[in-house]
């Protein structure tokens, strides 16, 4: 493969874009000196850093490169995934956001599931969420790291000087910048670099879209094309390349799924005042709506060129992106792109290496009886062990972890969406019922997808699967059936919460 | 409210395992309830006018736009403006109205709740040592 650093456009932005951060962690680390510090950024950012912050860690890789390519393959009905921006920025306000700021004001509330313990008062709900994050957390992570890797692998081209090894030292680059930065300086590191880097995205994506409407003639330029094409029949009707279920469950999981994604709700805990959320769904709903147009932009040209006879067909569809940058983008503004694609990989994986370390080091200590005294130098050593066992995990298990990653959303979603938002606003939600909803969400969403991938399973229960939505969709919906069904049916128990978390689950 | 929730996940939850069971445009009513449902949960104590207004016109605009999508589904790729109809829904009717829509009535609603007394902070804190205590 030709490194694509021979353009030096594109050099020059990947090693800014990486001094960028590495300086960012040097002056976080200067700044970090205490666990609030390092797990909640000192509580000392404003509206602007999380917006951004919250956008970053929710777009990782797969908006710049994986997304594109899957609206090559399965046309318009791909943008079920990504439509529900128009409404989760809200949806997360009103339901968490308030409630985890408040909940953060009221006690040292530094991750998720010490939200869970001060709301439900139940070391068994406050267990299944940790665990349920430290599962989610390992394949986010070891996913972003791969991908990490292939892509300094691709720029740098590595696998002219290192052969066989090429991938481990492309990984190692980026996962020692990734932990130079995360080590130093923690969550504070993580959304000072998740600034920058949302910033640098929101750029590419707008530059990138503009240059879609020029090579393709406009949007109405790229469907007359792709309309007139024979090869791209059903393209432009939604259930025509997935089935309805498919996408309505990509609608359901993707809109109410993010409820429970600790690297997004977390954010929260940084907020200095409540009152700094009256715009966020706008600065938020928005900068998620500007970064998204690089996916809708290409996912709709690369199609449209491949018709009209000016690119040729996809070996692989990950590839559209990195074929219309060479082709049909100037170098400056390739390297944009390249900037951001590294920088939304990055910044979801800190986020994760982050949460990550704060389940080892602060939530699964206290349960056991057994809290960490010196959690900031423990927190930092946890993060490096993180970061090395996925990394490793990633290079061992590639095609598993690949697998992992794309399901992680759909965990998370399922097992701590439901407890999170439906706990936090109805006090008559039980332990229990929080504990069975996770539960239930862990177990069926790990058991479909790995019964749907099992070969020659017998007839009836294929069929069976085979008929379903999206698994982490059943999941999702089960979770929450769940939560309410234990909760209706048991007593409602409210005595040993304190009267202030009850009166903000019920404001 | 919770009691609609409920019965939604439930609802949602049979049309997800046995999807010939209710018909599309119903499944899609009940999967874009389901945001506006945990808005209103998350309200009910403090429900306004307003905000009830808005989740009505955030609930047409999504099941509006998915029973549109449904409409148009086999039916050949009719545009507007040269721009197929699919892409004006999925943009504007699922994404860029209902963002203006949430933007506005989250800032118009809100009420940011008294911060907590060191009295609360206190019981708080007296909660989780006992907590800790009893590990």
């Amino acid at each position: 493969m030709v490194p694509l650093l021979e353009q030096p456009w594109l050099t020059a932005a990947t090693v800014l874009s990486l001094a960028t951060v590495l300086v960012i962690g040097i002056w976080s680390g200067a700044r970090t000196r205490t666990a609030r510090d390092f797990f909640v950024a000192g509580r000392r950012v404003g509206l602007w850093v999380i917006a951004l912050a919250t956008m970053t860690s929710a777009f990782s890789g797969f908006v710049f490169l994986g997304g594109p390519g899957l609206t090559y393959s399965i046309g318009v009905a791909s943008l079920f995934i990504v439509v529900p921006v128009g409404f989760t920025s809200g949806l997360i306000c009103w339901v968490l956001a308030r409630r985890l700021v408040l909940l953060a004001d009221l006690d040292e509330v530094f991750t998720i599931p010490d939200a869970l313990s001060l709301r439900f008062r139940s070391k068994t709900t406050t267990a299944l969420g940790s665990v349920a994050i430290l599962v989610g957390t390992v394949g986010y992570l070891a996913a972003q790291l791969l991908a990490l890797g292939i892509l300094i692998e691709t720029i740098l081209g590595t696998s002219h000087f290192f052969g066989e090894r090429s991938l481990l030292v492309a990984m190692s680059i980026g996962l020692g910048i990734l932990v130079f930065y995360s080590v130093l300086g923690g969550m504070l590191a993580g959304v000072y670099t998740d600034l920058v880097q949302g910033a640098v995205m929101l750029v590419g994506s707008l530059l990138v879209f503009g240059q879609t409407l020029k090579a393709g003639g406009g949007i109405s330029g790229m469907a007359s094309s792709i309309l007139a094409s024979e090869g791209m029949e059903g393209f432009f009707e939604p259930f025509a390349r997935v089935p309805f279920s498919v996408a309505l469950g990509f609608f359901f999981v993707f809109g109410v799924g993010v409820l429970g994604q600790p690297q997004m709700v977390h954010k929260f805990l940084m907020l200095e005042r409540v009152e700094q959320l009256r715009w966020m769904p706008l600065v938020l709903g928005g900068s998620q709506v500007v970064c998204l147009l690089i996916w809708v932009g290409i996912g709709l040209v690369v199609p449209a060129l491949v018709a009209e006879g000016r690119l040729a067909p996809l070996g692989h569809p990950d590839a559209a992106t990195l074929q219309f940058l060479l082709r049909f983008v100037p170098d400056a503004l390739a390297g944009v792109v390249i900037a951001a694609a590294l920088a939304a990989i990055m910044s979801t994986a800190d986020s994760f290496l982050n949460i990550g370390a704060a389940v080892l080091v602060r939530d699964l200590p206290r349960l056991l009886g057994r809290p960490v005294r010196a959690q900031l130098a423990a927190g930092r050593v946890a993060t490096l062990i993180l970061a090395l066992v996925a990394g490793g995990l990633a290079l061992t298990y590639g095609d598993l972890i690949a697998l992992l990653g794309t399901f992680a959303f759909g965990t998370l979603a399922a097992a701590l969406a439901p407890t999170l938002a439906v706990g936090m606003s109805w006090s008559r939600v039980t332990p229990a019922a929080a504990s069975a909803s996770i539960a239930t969400g862990l177990i069926v969403n790990l058991g479909l997808e790995i019964l749907s991938r099992i070969q020659n399973l017998p007839v009836a229960v294929a069929e069976a699967l085979s008929g379903f939505a999206i698994p982490s969709a059943v999941a999702l919906a089960a979770s929450f059936s769940v939560l309410s069904l234990v909760t209706w049916l048991g007593r409602a128990s409210e005595k040993d919460v304190p009267e202030a978390v009850l009166e903000i689950v019920e404001s | 409210m919770a009691a609609l929730l409920s019965g939604a996940s439930l609802l949602i939850l049979m049309g997800f395992l046995w999807p010939g069971l209710f018909s599309w445009v119903l499944q899609a009513l009940l999967v874009t309830a389901m945001p506006v449902l945990l808005i209103l949960l998350s309200r009910s104590r403090s429900l306004s006018r307003k905000l009830l207004i808005a989740m009505a016109a955030l609930w047409s605009l999504l099941g509006g736009s998915w029973v549109a999508l449904i409409w148009l589904a086999g039916g050949g790729v009719l545009r507007f403006g040269g721009i197929p109809l699919v892409l004006w829904i999925l943009v504007c009717g699922l994404v860029l109205l209902p963002l203006a829509l949430v933007s506005w009535a989250y800032a118009a609603t809100f009420r940011p709740h008294a911060r907590p007394s060191d009295g609360a902070r206190r019981e708080a804190l007296s909660a989780r040592s006992s907590e800790r205590g009893s590990s």
